[in-house]
This record gives structure tokens, sequence and C-alpha cells, in this order.
């Protein structure tokens, strides 16, 4: 039997589910409290995941709409994809001394960037595929 | 397009509505992948530790996504996103042991996570305790390679995502009890970050 408050490293175990099973949080409000600060803090922590680029994201999803439709992509495809990472490897090389996590809107030019050169470098549609897209362009989000 | 997946594409992109109008099924799918994306995605870089890998995962999850919906996968109506949670743990649990020769060789540079990736402001006033909050947060990530791959997965799970275990338990086909053993050996390799994330 054990007696007493729980400690920090009890709490956190509670948080994540492999707390004692002593019932103390049920009798204890001091306790109660600190677990309920620790699971906010908890949910703190998870809302300030990091964010990811829209670009990035439209480009990954513009990727498996391609494979949804044609399978492998193409050696011309590879080719362009190739390049752009090239050019987002020299945007980054180019770019000032740090580019430190803070870079959503440092890296707003990226994503112009990102953009502009997905466009005009990669996106050289095969023709099959290209009704597809149409229904994304109307539905709205995909290619921004 | 298919019939049964229209339907199952429009009940997917509006969850809550009844009278959901029969979508075109592709592009259903894709809103439908766009509002699970970047979840999907940053699982799978905590998966798997780096922003490369986690696109392939995350590319390869959406598109057995899409093949299992053409299947006519059930399970996909009741909780889609708890569904295609399960197809991201296990596209990047097979990823690792597929790759462990050359998992974690290289982690991206700053600069190339930072074209992906970008840390919201932790809610704490004051830049001090921002960077404090940030530095924390990277250091509990890093701390994440010190894991087993099914370690890391309940970990992850529950800090990410705020599953319970018995929901971790349930998409990994594991008992509950099992379950709790790993997170109890997470937590004890993660004790010192998850003490300072806490304190
Ligand atoms: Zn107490």
């Amino acid at each position: 039997m054990r007696n007493g408050h729980w400690n920090q490293d009890e709490l956190i175990a509670w948080l994540y589910g492999v707390g004692p099973e002593d019932g103390h949080l049920d009798s204890c409000g001091e306790c109660r409290a600190k677990a309920e600060r620790l699971q906010s803090r908890m949910t703190e922590a998870r809302m300030a995941e990091p964010d990811v680029h829209p670009a990035f994201l439209a480009r990954q999803r513009r990727s498996v709409l391609d494979r949804i439709a044609g399978g492998a992509p193409s050696p011309a495809r590879w080719l362009a994809t190739a390049a752009v990472a090239a050019m987002l490897l020299m945007a980054v090389a180019l770019q000032s001394p740090s580019p430190q996590p803070e870079a959503l809107t440092a890296s707003s030019a990226d994503t112009e960037l990102f953009e502009d050169v997905f466009n005009t470098v990669a996106w050289a549609e095969p023709e099959a595929v290209a009704p597809l897209y149409g229904l994304f362009e109307r539905s709205g989000e995909v290619s921004r | 397009m298919n019939t049964v997946l229209e339907g199952m594409m429009a009940v997917m992109a509006q969850p809550q509505t009844v009278e959901a109008k029969p979508a075109l099924s592709v592009s259903g799918f894709a809103g439908w992948m766009e509002s699970e994306q970047r979840r999907v995605f940053l699982l799978c870089v905590r998966m798997l530790g780096n922003t490369e890998d986690a696109d392939i995962a995350a590319q390869d999850t959406f598109l057995k996504a899409w093949k299992a919906i053409g299947k006519g996968d059930a399970e996909a109506l009741s909780d889609p996103a708890k569904w295609v949670t399960r197809i991201a743990v296990n596209t990047c649990l097979d990823r690792l042991r597929s790759g462990r020769w050359q998992f974690w060789r290289r982690r991206p540079s700053a600069e190339d996570e930072a074209l992906v990736l970008a840390f919201a402001p932790a809610p704490e006033p004051g830049p001090e305790k921002q960077a404090l909050a940030v530095e924390i947060r990277e250091r509990l990530a890093e701390a994440l390679k010190k894991l087993s791959d099914r370690q890391r997965t309940i970990f992850v799970l529950r800090h990410y995502e705020g599953r319970s275990l018995e929901e971790v338990a349930a998409m990994l086909g594991l008992e509950e009890g099992t379950v709790k053993a790993h997170a109890a050996r997470a937590l004890a390799k993660l004790r010192t970050e998850l003490r300072d994330l806490y304190a």
C-alpha cells in the first residue's frame, strides 16, 4: 500500500495511461489539480506541433493523385521533380544564415518559389491525366 | 465511377451531414485527403524521424486508402480518421522494418526541414519561454529515436494524436496490457524530456 501524493513521474505516467492504480486521484484534489494542469500542457504541446507548408502538401497530393491516375511517374516527371528539388536546394543555399524553425513567414517566399517552380517545371501534364486534375482544380484547394 | 466509392467518399468528406450529395469520387477523395493530410504526414514524421521518408510513407498511406476504398473496405466508413491512422502506422512500421539499415542514417538538414515544417509559436508569452518550449519539443522528437518501433508508435499515438491506450491497442491489434508495458518502457526512456516538458 502506498500513501502520500503522486510524484511528478507518476503524474506523467498517469497522463500516458500507465499511472499507479491506487485510485489516489479520485480522493486527492491536490494531485487531481496537478494532473489536470499536465493534461492541458499536453494539449498545448499538441497544438504547438509544426505546421506543414501548404505548397508541400499540395505537391504531395498531386503526387498521390498522379499515382492514382496513372501508376508510376514517367521519366519526364522524374526529371522534372529532380529539377524542382535541385532548385529548392539552391534556394535554400542562397538564403540567409539562419533558417530556423520559425520559418513559416520567412519562407512564404519559398512557398511562392515552390509553387512557381512546380507549376512551370513539374507540371507538364500527360494528356491522359489532365482531365482528372480538372476535377480538383474545380473543387478548389488542391491546385494552390 | 464506381457508385460504392462515390457513396463512401461522400460520407467521408462530410461525416456530419446526412444529406451529403454524392461527390465525384476522386475529388471527394482529394478533399478528404486534404483534411487528413497534415496530421497523417506529421504522424509519419514522428514515426520515421525525417520528412523525406515521411513524405513517401504519407503518399503510400493515401494510395493504400484509395485502393482499400475501391475494394469497399467498410471500416473506412465507421471512423475514417482512425482507419487512415492505422494504415499510416502500418505503412511506417513496414518501412522501418524493411529499411532498418538505412534508417536514421541521414537526418535532413534544418534547412530542408524548414522548407516543409514550420513550428508554431509556443503558447507561453515571452521569447525566452518560446525558445525553451521549441527546444524541448525538438529534444523530445529527437529522443523518440531511443525507442523501439513499437514503443515509438504507442508513444506517438498517445502524445501527438491523443489516442487512449485502449484505442492504440485496437489499432495495433495488441492486448491493452502489452501496450501498457510498451508505453511504460517508452516513458522510462523519455523521462528527462518529459520532465522538462511538464516542468
Ligand atoms: Zn495527492
